[in-house]
């Protein structure tokens, strides 16, 4: 039975040794993706998720037609409500051959826009996708499923307040005093 | 639902029979250490997203996380049982006084290992919440999402419990706490205070207020002060904390970066293009709270040997050491960011406030500990 016992738990310490190998060669399921002119270049934009749902999170992959090698780039993701989030395109962490955003989402439902500014060797292009439609949020409505992540702080500030009327420290003489 | 009981018999036939030592100091070590060790899992975890980045329940960040809230959980659960089995028995582990029925009567133990194990038990759950989030919404985008803000909060319960265990721990005839609740209360309170850091942010949340993970954080290190040299009366308790703090800073700084590397390397993983190497917890905890542990502790020092009126020293010292946390947070996350001009101003009134509220709180944890 003990041995039962330590087997398994050597077991799981030392799953995370191994489980998470399949990172690093982990393959993007795109189900869907669109073809973007970016001055001289020819991007494919690839969504590991599709149709869109706000708050749900994917993974993008951008990638010109003959590859990223040499070239440098800016992604601005645009949103319904005037959002701008602007950052260089990196090598996406489980494909570095492709630039990419891993377990991103967009936040807010309407249509997204992501304009490209790719530096390379036929020089500079810019070019915008315009039409990235993303659907309602899923899942039960934010402010049930807030409450439900801020029960224990309103536990624990409550134990606090009945503690703190039970021992009514302001009226005790010690509080008052040094020693 | 926890009621305290205050009979007082017994208490003298009540201590541990392990040399002197109280038994509740000893049984408060795995709490204090796995709380320890789920706060240090989740600075490697925080690491570990925004450096690397792959997710899996089952990574080397979470195991450590995870690790840290379980050992505090198992340890919460053995002392109820053994101090339920042993008030039954008439022979109890702890001072009979010290004892909490939980669900009515049910189960006997200090208040404070209750708490911690029902933090470790909330965290369970909201581990479950977690997983049920990830089929909906995918991988985790942000930390701050409403089960990950549970399970933050899970573990700040833990952390409370421990500091409840030493709070109300073993006092010399002066009735100051001895060295070793001493030592564990700071070090709850220093792991607490550097929880709060990774969670501060939501105070954005809140209109009108200035500069909130700056200002946040200098006040409740300010209340945490005071708390701990209302509830030991020992000179020097703040600065223990700040040191315990420091300490904490200091593995994050230099571990956390080290671990996530290696841990890549191992599974043959890259880094980020463009990751920031530094450890991100660690930047974001104040580096000063030496200075002003120093300045609180000599206030109240020479308050108590001049006898100085209490309320305006704990005051006076609590608005000083928010001002003084709160102005090298300017240069938060390594970068100049100057604060607002009137968050010196809000740090030194609320400062105030916080350290009298923080007093008072020692009082409280001294009666129900």
């Amino acid at each position: 039975m003990v041995r039962a016992l330590l087997l398994a738990l050597g077991l799981f310490l030392l799953l995370p040794l191994t489980v998470g190998a399949h990172g690093a060669d982990g393959v993007i399921t795109e189900r869907h993706h669109e073809e973007v002119q970016v001055g001289p270049y020819r991007l494919h934009v690839g969504f590991s998720e599709w149709p869109l749902r706000a708050e749900r999170s994917l993974d993008f992959i951008f990638y010109p037609a003959d590859g990223i090698e040499g070239k440098t780039g800016i992604i601005t993701a645009l949103g319904p409500d005037g959002w701008v989030e602007r950052e260089p395109l990196a090598r996406f962490p489980r494909a570095r051959m492709v630039w990419g955003l891993d377990v991103r989402s967009l936040p807010l439902e309407g249509n997204w826009q992501f304009h490209f500014v790719i530096d390379g060797p036929l020089g500079r292009g810019e070019g915008t996708l315009h039409t990235i439609p993303v659907g309602s949020r899923p899942g039960p409505p934010a402010a049930l499923s807030w409450l439900i992540g801020f029960l224990p702080i309103l536990g624990l500030l409550t134990l606090i307040v009945m503690a703190w009327r039970q021992v009514k420290p302001m009226q005790l003489a010690e509080t008052y005093h040094w020693s | 639902m926890t009621t305290t009981v205050m009979t007082d018999s017994i208490q003298s036939a009540t201590r541990s029979r392990l040399a002197g030592v109280p038994f509740r100091l000893l049984a408060g070590i795995p709490l204090a250490l796995g709380a320890m060790l789920s706060f240090l899992g989740l600075a490697y975890d925080v690491q570990w997203h925004s450096t690397v980045g792959p997710d899996t329940f089952f990574t080397l960040p979470h195991l450590v996380l995870y690790s840290g809230v379980g050992l505090a959980g198992l340890s919460c659960l053995l002392v109820v049982l053994y101090s339920t089995h042993t008030y039954r028995a008439g022979r109890s582990i702890f001072p009979v006084v010290s004892l909490s029925a939980v669900l009515g009567g049910r189960f006997w133990a200090p208040l404070g290992f209750v708490i911690g194990g029902f933090g470790s038990l909330s965290f369970l759950l909201f581990g479950l919440y977690d997983e049920w989030w990830h089929s909906i919404y995918g991988f985790d985008v942000t930390i701050f999402s409403p089960p990950h803000v549970g399970l933050l909060f899970s573990v700040l319960i833990n952390m409370v419990g421990c500091i409840v265990v030493y709070g109300g721990a073993d006092r010399n005839k002066q009735g100051r706490a001895t060295l070793g609740a001493v030592v564990g209360l700071t070090a709850a309170v220093a792991t607490l205070l550097g929880i709060l850091t990774v969670f501060i942010g939501l105070l954005e949340l809140l209109p009108f207020v200035p500069d909130p993970h700056q200002l946040g954080m200098a006040l409740f290190i300010t209340l945490g002060f005071l708390l701990v040299i209302a509830t030991t009366r020992q000179p020097g308790a703040a600065t223990l904390v700040a040191l315990w703090f420091t300490g904490l800073r200091t593995v994050i700084w230099y571990v956390a970066p080290w671990a996530t590397s290696a841990y890549a390397a191992y599974l043959g993983l890259h880094l980020r293009d463009y990751a920031d190497l530094r450890a991100e917890v660690a930047l974001a905890m104040p580096i000063w709270t030496i200075g002003a542990a120093l300045v609180v502790d000599a206030l109240c020092w020479v308050a108590r040997r001049r006898d100085w009126a209490l309320l305006m020293t704990v005051a006076g010292a609590g608005g000083v050491a928010a001002l003084v946390l709160v102005l090298p947070q300017q240069y938060i996350m390594g970068e100049f960011a100057p604060l607002a001009p009137i968050t010196p101003l809000v740090a030194l009134v609320v400062g105030a406030l916080m350290a009298w509220i923080g007093w008072n709180l020692g009082t409280v944890l001294r009666r129900i500990g």
